[in-house]
């Protein structure tokens, strides 16, 4: 009798471990949802009637007090028109609308969050004066080490470029360094301040050896200050790394936390693995397309933005 | 001319080789023993002989070769056997068994009071079995030979039947069907047409109709607000009752009970009506559920209305297992734990759902899968597309319904 009572909750528990109580019609972020913000008001008057496409970009940042910060740019496509929403860490949205804004985004070396050519005061999100880097590069991935600046441009290739910038964005320099012996594309750079050393992780996406999977990998930041970058090479060889090669894996969205690396499916599953690629636990995104997705360093929130519905929220990974 | 000799030739060859196989009895020899006189008074022992030549003749007559006397009694004197022995039938086959006759006939009689009464057994030697007997009773008058004469007539037909392959049995019948129904009222059909009754305390008794024992009758019942039903009875004995199936009663509202995967934290209640009881039926359903991930966040709370439209395939109200589909359209309407999120509708067409039903007489259990396509029209959280289990299938549900 009393080993039938244990039956019950054991089942329950076998149940709930493999998420047979959480299954839902329901993107499952929505019920770990801990703030949400329709945009669609705003997205309206930045369309201003018209019917141009809407592309969208969603980036987490974190300032130097270690302050987690969302932003989602709305660019309305064929046009100069753009927009930033800001979710600030203490939960405010705001709204800012520079011309120069692009996909680029860092927390720069002198402090302040640089959007495209745009930056603002971390603190008070208000605008600064804009970044003179070049154009070309405000749409490429980009990391600072806090005294200089480095973008990123890589793009199926063995080899690992990037220019570095000064912290004024004025000096620009080309430097490069072996990456591996196949083909990767840099897809995303993540910084970590507090590793130790601190660390820049390359988010690389290759269909060669590893076949098509991502490969995360933790690199010293110390590494990449020029005239020479004193990175051990091949990069992707020497240093630790995540291989991440699932079925059904859209290898773009692909992130780093320091609870392991967030990998999303094709079909909306968002998967997390441990440094050494086994899995951990997962989030259902639901059927959305066009979901952006962007998670804080610690892994413990999400920030999710969908142009369909125009609905940015921020929640828990329960990670 | 020689083709007409030869066509006769050949008639004639035919003839030789068919008509001892049509007459048959001209291949049985029968012993026909001398008759015995059981009478107190020896003046009636005359009818001896015209029993026992009465015999011969009608069996002469019939095409059988009587064996004379002079064949078989000497047999019956070596053996020891007197007349009256040969009564017992025992004795009477191993006289004719020697006498190599196929057929034994013995016979007696007894006259008292001018009244006779007359016995006449015979028996099938080859098979050392009786085969038949008659006994008849009369005046002792010139209607004597009549009476012989029936007796000897009656006898032939099984007579003719000694040495012949066995005959068929001709089907039993069956005498006495009850039919045992606990819907009292309930008219009886026989093959769905013919009236024969009704239930009545219980059972109906079937009229006289001779069925074949092993063959099977349909029987249809009916009565005023079940269902008809039919099912078939093997008859295999001559009387015999059967208990008849009850009547499935006709609903004309089901309340259901629901649950959902894919909407697992709740539960629905579901109201049906049949257009036609039990076949056609429009439903109105509500399923309220949680969405918690157990993992720190807030549940968002789902309102899942629709108002579906179906019909049952295949089986009739009276099976076991039904299947029915049914569509509609319905909608969810959603609102967060979490301040000023305002309500969120999600319109849907249910374009198909395909239940599998045990019917019960009062209730029914169904698993019904289900397709279900949302429009993305209006402030909305699911967006245009098939509904599934997030990265599973499509939304099962299992419910019960109480019939009324």
């Amino acid at each position: 009798m009393v080993k039938k009572a244990f039956l019950l909750p054991a089942a329950l528990l076998l149940l709930g471990s493999c998420g047979f109580f959480t299954a839902s019609l329901f993107p499952g972020y929505l019920a770990q949802a801990e703030l949400g913000f329709d945009l669609s008001d705003q997205i309206d008057v930045l369309l201003a009637g018209r019917s141009n496409p809407l592309r969208a970009e969603l980036a987490v940042l974190r300032n130097s007090a270690g302050a987690n910060f969302a932003c989602v740019l709305v660019v309305v496509d064929y046009t100069p028109d753009r927009a930033l929403f800001v979710l600030t860490p203490d939960g405010r949205l705001l709204q800012r609308g520079e011309a120069e804004l692009n996909w680029l985004h860092l927390t720069a070396a002198d402090g302040s969050f640089v959007i495209g050519q745009a930056a603002y005061d971390p603190a008070t999100f208000l605008s600064l004066t804009s970044v003179p880097m070049l154009l070309d590069d405000t749409w490429k991935p980009a990391v600072s080490d806090g005294t200089n600046n480095f973008v990123f441009d890589t793009s199926w290739s063995t080899v690992l470029n990037y220019y570095q910038y000064d912290s004024s964005w004025i000096t620009r320099t080309f430097l490069t360094t072996t990456l591996g012996s196949t083909s990767y594309e840099l897809s995303g750079v993540f910084k970590d301040p507090d590793a130790a050393g601190a660390e820049v992780i390359l988010v690389l996406r290759t269909s060669g050896g590893y076949g098509e999977s991502a490969v995360v990998v933790r690199t010293p930041q110390a590494g990449y200050s020029g005239p020479t970058p004193t990175l051990c090479t091949p990069v992707v060889d020497c240093y630790p790394r995540t291989i991440i090669s699932a079925e059904e894996l859209d290898t773009r969205r692909t992130y780093y936390t320091r609870k392991g690396i967030a990998a999303v499916s094709y079909d909306g599953l968002v998967t997390l693995y441990d440094f050494s690629g086994n899995k951990i636990s997962s989030l259902s995104l639901g059927q959305r397309k066009e979901l952006r997705l962007g998670f804080d360093l610690e892994g413990t929130h999400f920030y999710c933005f969908n142009l369909d519905d125009r609905r940015l929220y921020k929640g828990k990974t329960g990670w | 001319m020689p083709g007409v000799l030869r066509s006769l030739f050949a008639l004639f060859l035919l003839l030789w080789v068919t008509l001892p196989a049509a007459l048959g009895a001209e291949n049985l020899s029968v012993c026909v023993f001398r008759a015995v006189d059981l009478s107190s008074s020896p003046e009636n022992n005359q009818y001896r002989e015209i029993l026992t030549g009465q015999l011969n003749v009608e069996l002469k007559g019939a095409g059988y070769r009587v064996l004379p006397p002079e064949v078989w009694d000497p047999i019956r004197e070596r053996l020891g056997y007197g007349d009256l022995d040969l009564l017992a039938g025992e004795q009477a086959l191993t006289v004719a068994e020697e006498a190599r006759a196929q057929v034994a006939l013995v016979g007696y009689y007894r006259v008292e009071n001018r009244n006779v009464v007359l016995e006449i057994k015979c028996y099938d030697v080859q098979a050392r079995a009786f085969v038949a007997g008659v006994l008849r009773t009369g005046r002792l008058s010139l209607s004597m030979y009549n009476l012989i004469a029936g007796a000897v007539q009656e006898l032939l037909p099984q007579i003719r039947l000694i040495g012949q392959p066995p005959a068929f049995p001709q089907p039993a019948q069956a005498e006495r069907i009850t039919l045992l129904s606990p819907n009292e009222g309930a008219e009886i059909l026989l093959a769905g047409a013919q009236p024969v009754g009704a239930i009545e305390n219980g059972s109906l008794v079937l009229p006289p109709i001779p069925f074949p024992l092993g063959s099977a009758i349909t029987v249809e019942k009916r009565l005023a607000g079940y269902h008809p039903s039919r099912e078939s009875l093997l008859i295999r004995e001559p009387v015999q009752a059967f208990k008849l199936r009850p009547l499935r009663r006709q609903a004309r509202w089901a309340t259901e009970l629901n649950w959902t995967y894919g909407q697992v934290l709740g539960f629905g209640v579901a109201q049906r009506y049949y257009l036609k009881p039990d076949i056609t039926f429009v439903a109105a359903e509500h399923y309220f559920y949680l969405q918690h991930n157990f993992a720190g966040g807030l549940p968002v709370y789902h309102h899942d209305l629709r108002a579906l439209f179906g019909a049952y395939v295949f089986t009739g109200p009276d099976s076991v297992l039904r299947l029915s589909l049914s569509t509609g359209a319905g909608f969810i309407l959603s609102y967060f734990s979490i301040p000023d999120q305002g309500a969120f509708t999600d319109f849907y067409l249910n374009l198909i759902n395909v239940s599998l039903e045990l019917n019960f007489p009062r209730f029914l259990v169904y698993v019904r899968p289900e397709g279900r396509y949302a429009l993305g029209i209006g402030p909305n959280l699911l967006g245009r597309g098939w509904l599934n289990v997030a990265n599973g299938p499509s939304p099962i549900t299992l419910g019960v319904a109480w019939k009324w």
